[in-house]
């Protein structure tokens, strides 16, 4: 028996554990129908929503038969395409012709699909009945037809439900990877836009396409990309967050090294830069990479605003990141380690405050936050009716009561909602949650090593950071290194006018031995940043 | 694994030039011999430093693909110059304790006062590890990254005394009261040696950059600007506390700040004053554990990370030797910038002549072959 569920990662897999293939070898088709029948029946079971049609009434020299499976295919489609000319067909049921000739005279003139394609084996012709296709078989030929029939329900486009923005396009991915690419495309009227589709996951035969501007997405980032995605040995793609984890960087950092939206404009923008998007079947969510820490506090309304504004904001992320780390644990190391910080009167009061709580500074802290992450668990899963209930109990009885009641002081109550709420300014909720969980370290060490601790640790963050890399490319670039002209578009966002040229995301550096990396030429070609309102 | 031969930018060397001279400097009084005159004093031994930078850069141009340990080798011969290698490793370790040091102490002066030290200086030194341990690509970087932060806390400091403080350009004055001669014992060998001399440690880097040849450009802009800097701090702190405090308190930059107390809403800037020589010591602690560290390793032929922990252990451990800060400081400020002369000019002169001994010798033989 195979197991259910192997989800080898590639990286980890040893070299001899066979990749867990549904099926390893190729069986030819038969010439004869009826075989190739049984053998499909066997194949797929009882299941019932695998429909084989025969028309056998045509002639008895050329029996067919239809396969496809309901809910995967337009009925319509089929009925019109494909059942209907070939009942009402003459030319089948008149001439004496040969197994081939019927064969080609279905696949050039009867069937009235686009798209048709010759199969040989029965494993091609599975896969092509799973997405959709409708098999033709005939009999006395080892081959096999399939016409792309495919139509199943889907979801249409939607305002996105995260990232929003105030103006801005309103439209979504869907969970369907043609409408993604066509949203792509028609945002990039662009030969150079390429997409290429990968099939990962043995058992779930995901989808996967990467969409980039070929001239301007660097080719070494291609390169390992294409490399790691057709080194995932899983099997199953259920989410983006599957191939982000088994192709990103970093082993065990906490860091996101690959962005994920569901904003058709946010892939474009990005590879427009020069990144690389991943779109994947059955998730409105998709992928771009290499996508340095500063990415993550670009939001596409960034664009679709006045710089002034937009760098304002932008600003106020990266402070509402640093408050949203590191307040607790300031609050903390400065009531228990450094008072003197504090202005007097302030003190005084911070102090009465204090008096009756009968915890020190950092267990309280950790309670309220523990509650406030507890709240906003419970916020996610909570039926929408009994939403107000919970907000109410939040609210007030974990705050206004807890501080009458003496347990924590309002001072603190302050500090954890205000974090809370600096947590949401980032646009990026991996980007959040990566604070979400060092604000924990990071308030027990300043509850142990006060202002001191929190310089060390945020040191080694910088360190860990620095040292981060996004397929090749370094994860603090431009910053560090440092390519002064590349931070137009970093902590302020500049006039559109003034970016002239593309940031190069360059290659690994370090794996390159020749000195002064020159601009990689069409990635610096001259402003398809422009846009319409430059002077 | 991405090899770690790390290729510094040009600005990255700039940055840590600049990060590694503020290093620990501000937290004492240079030159405060010379009392008034101390800028004087330090001007002279910025230029004094300049030229010696020169002959850095200069043996370093002789073999730009070499760091200073291969360079020793190449100059002295094998055995002497890896015995002069193994000497320069441990005064390297030596400079990076005596920051590890610094920091401690002022770590009980300021920031942590009841934690014990021995506490404080190994989370100091376990970061400097970190770092070093990444290698050379990481750590450069860790300055692109510092330095702006430093920059901006620096300026609104500065920007505070020069509104609010007391800052008396008569403290300055009389220009050479009691002649140029205090001035000039002072600069030599006190000041060149300390902070300008350790300059030195950059012949482990800057072989390290991307570009072929020696980054003079870099290098220099950086010295000049940093020299601005410390000339323009000691005249700053001159002017606001007088030569007689000056010379006599601890830590003189916290002192000045301090005057700032009744001005403002934060009742103390200490920990902004903290929080910058904490990065300017660590910066500079790191960079001679990491050049400890890569001399060690080239001497064993052998890959840096494996030397991290043992050099960091004995940095740690040497940081204990002494017994008081009164006798750190006084080892540091008296016997120690003696023997920084031997370092930092006899060997590199030695070294110096020796090359140009052996080149006369050796270029005639090269034109033949």
């Amino acid at each position: 028996m195979k197991p259910l569920f192997t989800f080898n990662n590639s990286k980890k897999a040893p070299k001899n554990d066979q990749p867990d293939r549904a099926v390893p070898v190729s069986r030819p088709l038969s010439h004869s129908l009826e075989a190739n029948l049984l053998e499909l029946q066997q194949g797929v079971g009882k299941s019932s929503d695998v429909v084989f049609r025969r028309i056998g009434q045509i002639t008895d020299k050329f029996p067919l038969a239809l396969v496809y499976i309901n809910g995967l295919v337009n009925s319509d489609k089929v009925n019109q395409a494909i059942l209907q000319p070939l009942t009402e067909s003459t030319d089948l049921k008149e001439k004496e012709m040969t197994a081939e000739a019927a064969f080609n005279l279905i696949q050039d003139q009867i069937v009235k699909v686009s798209d048709m394609a010759e199969l040989k084996t029965f494993e091609t012709l599975q896969a092509s009945l799973f997405e959709g296709n409708t098999v033709i078989l005939t009999e006395g030929m080892n081959r096999a037809l399939a016409a792309d029939t495919a139509g199943w329900e889907k979801r249409s486009i939607t305002e996105p439900s995260s990232h929003g923005v105030i103006r801005g396009p309103k439209e979504s991915f869907t969970e369907d990877l043609r409408t993604g690419t066509a949203l792509l495309r028609r945002r990039i009227k662009s030969p150079d836009l390429r997409v290429e589709e990968y099939k990962i996951g043995q058992r779930t035969q995901t989808s996967i396409a990467i969409v980039y501007l070929k001239g301007i997405a660097d080719e070494e980032v291609l390169a390992e990309l294409r490399r790691r995605l057709n080194g995932i040995n899983t099997d199953r793609v259920l989410g983006s967050n599957y191939i982000e984890e088994l192709i990103g960087d970093g082993g065990l950092t906490p860091f996101p090294t690959i962005q994920n939206t569901e904003r058709p404009d946010a892939i474009a923008g990005g590879v427009l830069e020069g990144q690389i998007g991943i779109l994947i079947d059955g998730t409105p969510f998709s992928l771009l990479a290499p996508s340095v820490f500063f990415n993550f506090f670009q939001s596409v309304e960034d664009y679709n605003q006045r710089f002034d504004i937009s760098s304002f904001l932008r600003i106020i992320r990266y402070l509402s990141f640093f408050v949203s780390m590191m307040l607790p644990a300031l609050y903390i190391a400065i009531t228990t380690f450094h008072q003197e910080m504090v202005p007097t009167t302030l003190l005084v009061s911070l102090a009465a405050q204090r008096e009756g709580v009968p915890f020190p500074a950092l267990i309280e802290a950790l309670m309220m936050e523990l509650t406030f992450d507890v709240l906003r668990e419970a916020g996610v899963r909570m039926p929408r009716a009994i939403g107000p209930a919970i907000s109410i109990v939040g609210a007030l009885v974990l705050g206004q009561a807890a501080v009458q009641a003496g347990l924590v002081s309002a001072a603190m109550v302050i500090v954890v909602s205000f974090t809370a709420i600096c947590n949401f300014v980032i646009p990026a909720q991996t980007m959040a949650n990566v604070i979400r969980l060092l604000r924990f370290l990071m308030m027990l060490i300043a509850g142990i090593l006060g202002l001191f601790g929190i310089m060390s640790f945020l040191i080694v963050l910088l360190i860990h950071m620095a040292g981060l890399h996004s397929f090749g490319v370094p994860y603090l670039k431009p910053v560090a290194p440092m390519t002064p002209r590349y931070l137009k578009d970093i902590f302020i966002r500049a006039p559109h006018w003034m970016m002239k040229t593309r940031p190069k995301i360059a290659a690994a550096q370090e794996t390159q031995k020749q000195s002064s990396v020159p601009e990689v030429k069409p990635a610096d070609r001259s402003s398809q940043h422009k846009e319409d309102d430059s002077p | 694994m991405r090899s770690d031969k790390a290729r510094l930018t040009s600005l990255q060397i700039s940055f840590m030039v600049i990060l590694f001279e503020i290093g620990s400097t501000p937290l004492f009084l240079l030159g405060s011999k010379a009392k008034q005159d101390s800028w004087l004093a330090m001007t002279a031994g910025s230029i004094v430093g300049f030229l010696l930078l020169l002959v850095f850069l200069w043996i370093q141009s002789r073999f730009p693909e070499s760091a200073w340990m291969e360079i020793l080798t190449k100059s002295f011969g094998t055995i002497a110059g890896s015995g002069f290698g193994g000497i320069y490793c441990l005064y390297f370790a030596y400079q990076s304790m005596r920051n590890v040091r610094d920091f401690g102490e002022l770590s009980k002066l300021t920031l942590l006062p009841k934690s014990p030290m021995f506490l404080t200086m190994l989370i100091f030194v376990a970061t400097g590890a970190y770092a070093v341990w990444k290698g050379a690509g990481v750590f450069f970087r860790l300055p692109e990254l510092l330095l702006p932060i430093m920059f901006v806390v620096y300026c609104s400091l500065i920007a505070l005394l020069l509104i609010m403080g007391s800052a008396d350009i008569n403290n300055l004055t009389p220009v050479l009261e009691h002649g140029i001669v205090p001035v000039i014992s002072t600069v030599i060998p006190d000041i060149v040696s300390f902070p300008f001399g350790q300059m030195l440690v950059f012949l482990m880097v800057w072989s390290l950059w991307e570009k072929r040849g020696v980054p003079v450009k870099s290098t220099l802009t950086g010295y000049i600007i940093v020299s601005l800097f410390l000339i323009f701090m000691n005249i700053l702190n001159m002017a606001i506390l007088g030569p007689v405090i000056a010379s006599t308190s601890q830590l003189p930059f916290l002192r000045s700040i301090r005057t700032l107390s009744h001005f403002l809403l934060i009742e103390k800037l200490d920990i902004f004053v903290t929080i910058l020589l904490y990065l300017g010591l660590l910066v500079k602690m790191t960079l001679f554990f990491f050049c400890a560290v890569q001399g060690v390793a080239y001497l064993a032929k052998s890959s840096h990370k494996g030397w991290v922990i043992p050099v960091g252990g004995l940095i740690y451990a040497a940081s204990f030797i002494e017994k008081d800060y009164t006798r750190h400081l006084a080892i540091g400020l008296g016997p120690s910038l003696k023997v920084d002369v031997f370092f930092q000019v006899v060997v590199p002169l030695l070294a110096l002549l020796l090359l140009l001994v052996r080149g006369r010798k050796r270029s005639p033989s090269r034109g033949k072959s």
